[in-house]
């Protein structure tokens, strides 16, 4: 969506893309989840902005788990964006830099 | 339960070696038996040679490139030529990433010589055990009830044939984000086992 790039419906969507990839963990949890991240000082609105504090984020409070999480994710932005296209070795710091594009 | 694995059992009586071996195929997993530590440790060897040749990650993990020929190596306490604990410290040597689960009666001397030999707490499942009780803890099955309990999509999750320390560490975060007690989470995980990564 690069015509929509910076438009507050094109971050929502971007941001929906990630949350929606985290169904599989429960709403409660995925609440809990962007409220314990915006405690350590990333906000929900600036993971598309900062995606390498998200990805460490996750990677810090679920260990070996963050792997699959950010391997959930990376899918599903590449299944719900036409600009990103599968990479087995894409991070998912460049997935959301990619989606955010 | 969907995930196959590969499993390597140390155990010297033929007929509770046996008896693991038909339960866990009939589970649908991979079984490799072997009767002492030292044979254990051989097989163990022979196959993480084998995968490194063919460099087939069998389990990969992106910030430590290990390799575990086997997904749990069940290992029985008190063996002849070589004991268990022997063996598991030549395994952990040679992969430290690897799950290894100890079948010992003598519980408190079992974890305090891991906690001496291997500088860890190991996994632990007391005899004598029923048959059933194998197999939940060699799938993890007491973890994913209690992410069942936090709502997660465990059929969702088992789909992506999770690593057990991935099992473990995705429930330790979920508690630690929901601000519960681990110590309720704790007493359940010790009715069969003792974990540590």
């Amino acid at each position: 969506m690069p015509f929509l790039r910076g438009f507050p419906e094109a971050r929502i969507h971007s941001q929906e893309i990630i949350e929606k990839a985290l169904d599989y963990i429960g709403h409660d949890n995925v609440r809990a989840l962007f409220d314990h991240i915006e405690e350590k000082g990333l906000k929900r609105d600036e993971i598309l902005d900062r995606p390498e504090k998200f990805a460490e984020s996750l990677e810090r409070l679920f260990g070996k788990a963050a792997d699959i999480i950010e391997k959930q994710i990376i899918m599903e932005i590449c299944m719900k964006s036409d600009n990103v296209k599968f990479d087995s070795n894409m991070t998912l710091a460049e997935a959301i830099r990619k989606l955010n594009d | 339960m969907s995930t196959h694995l590969r499993i390597l059992i140390a155990e010297d009586e033929d007929k509770i070696a046996e008896s693991y071996r038909i339960v866990l195929k009939s589970s649908g997993h991979e079984v490799k038996i072997t009767k002492d530590g030292q044979s254990c440790v051989d097989a163990y060897m022979e196959e993480l040679k084998r995968i490194r040749q063919e460099r087939k990650p069998a389990n990969y993990s992106k910030d430590q490139q290990v390799y575990t020929p086997f997904d749990v190596v069940l290992m029985d306490y008190r063996m002849p030529v070589m004991d268990g604990m022997e063996a598991a410290r030549r395994i952990l040597t040679a992969v430290p990433g690897q799950r290894i689960v100890f079948a010992s009666a003598y519980l408190k001397e079992t974890l305090l010589d891991s906690l001496r030999h291997l500088n860890r707490i190991i996994e632990l499942i007391s005899k004598p055990f029923s048959l059933d009780q194998l197999v939940a803890v060699v799938e993890d099955e007491h973890l994913y009830k209690q992410l069942q309990k936090l709502n997660v999509d465990v059929e969702r999750l088992k789909s992506w044939e999770p690593t057990h320390v991935q099992i473990y560490d995705l429930l330790n975060g979920l508690i630690k984000i929901r601000n519960l007690d681990p110590n309720l989470f704790k007493k359940t995980l010790n009715e069969q086992s003792v974990q540590g990564v």
